[in-house]
């Protein structure tokens, strides 16, 4: 009995996944696969921890406030949340495309394995769930208050670029 | 070999990270983007000189996007003192015609090169005020 509840819940959490990932799908393009596969990964990079961690740093807070006037610390919170904000939809965007390519890839592999591509989208809907309220966070509160959340972001994205890889048996891809 | 011979030779007497970096990319075509130094050129291949002279200006562009913002603003006083002009005038003329857009490399990405601006135009407005507050004359260096 307590297995068929679990199944019962499970079940349409799962439908719901799949649903989601073909609605977060584009259509295909004209270009023919192989150009496509190949643009796709010469455009993809791997989110870069440093900047994060220069874009998000408290201690520029912290030495602009004490070290300068309110107008300077102004200045440096307006331009670094544009810049939070335009990384997170760099970030985004490249999450996205890793994923399509992936599912490109995954169409001609025979030895799939269904735990990393469930892993893969849980992570990516995570990512995805992680960079709307990150939005909000940045905008509400400033990116210096949203340093931990940010790094969090990062490594969930970084674990979807390892479970692809992975998934695919695929050479690691680029560094930011 | 040629990033070692730049490292050692070129860039040997300049300390600065901006000094390098204005150094590297006064190397660059501003046509073509090319870079070309006579000296390395008569050690090497033009191309091999061109791919380690980018290749030392991009590591460069680097490790100052990674700095933080207190070290890159004295960082850039050290600059604008090492120029030997005068401070206002090196600082205003860096705040109007903002050269520093020009000097970075052209392979790096977009955000790391915003960020660099952003903290380049903050790090001149600290200089401005510190100046202000510091010593109202002008002053030689």
């Amino acid at each position: 009995m307590t297995y068929l509840i679990s199944f019962v819940l499970i079940g349409p959490v799962f439908i719901a996944l799949l649903l989601l990932w073909v609605f977060l799908s584009e259509p295909p393009s004209n270009l023919g696969e192989a150009n496509v596969d190949s643009f796709l990964l010469e455009d993809l990079h791997r989110p870069d921890r440093v900047l994060i961690d220069r874009l998000f740093a408290q201690a520029d807070w912290d030495w602009v406030s004490k070290e300068t006037t309110a107008q300077m610390a102004k200045t440096l919170l307006r331009d670094r949340t544009r810049l939070a904000i335009a990384w997170l939809h760099h970030t985004r965007r490249q999450a996205a495309q890793l994923m399509k390519l992936h599912r490109r890839m995954v169409r001609g592999n025979v030895e799939l394995k269904p735990y990393l591509e469930m892993k893969l989208a849980v992570n990516y809907l995570t990512f995805l769930f992680l960079c709307s309220l990150l939005h909000v966070v940045i905008l509400a509160r400033g990116p210096f208050r949203a340093t931990k959340m940010a790094r969090y972001a990062f490594r969930v994205a970084d674990t979807m670029w390892f479970v692809s890889e992975q998934a695919l048996g695929r050479p690691e891809l680029r560094t930011e | 070999m040629a990033i070692r011979d730049i490292t050692t030779r070129t860039l040997a007497g300049i300390s600065n990270g901006f000094g390098r970096l204005i150094c590297l990319a006064s190397t660059r075509d501003y046509n073509t983007g090319q870079y070309h130094h006579e000296g390395l050129v008569s050690r090497f291949s033009g191309d091999v000189a061109a791919a380690a002279l980018a290749e030392c200006h991009r590591e460069i562009f680097q490790e100052l996007v990674q700095r933080s913002l207190a070290d890159l603003v004295a960082e850039l006083e050290e600059y604008v003192v090492s120029t030997g002009a005068c401070r206002a005038d090196v600082v205003e003329t860096w705040e109007k015609l903002q050269p520093y857009r020009v000097a970075i490399p052209m392979s790096s990405d977009r955000l790391s090169a915003e960020l660099f601006f952003s903290n380049i135009r903050i790090g001149l407005e600290v200089l401005r005020f510190r100046q202000q507050h510091c010593s109202p004359d002008r002053q030689s260096s």
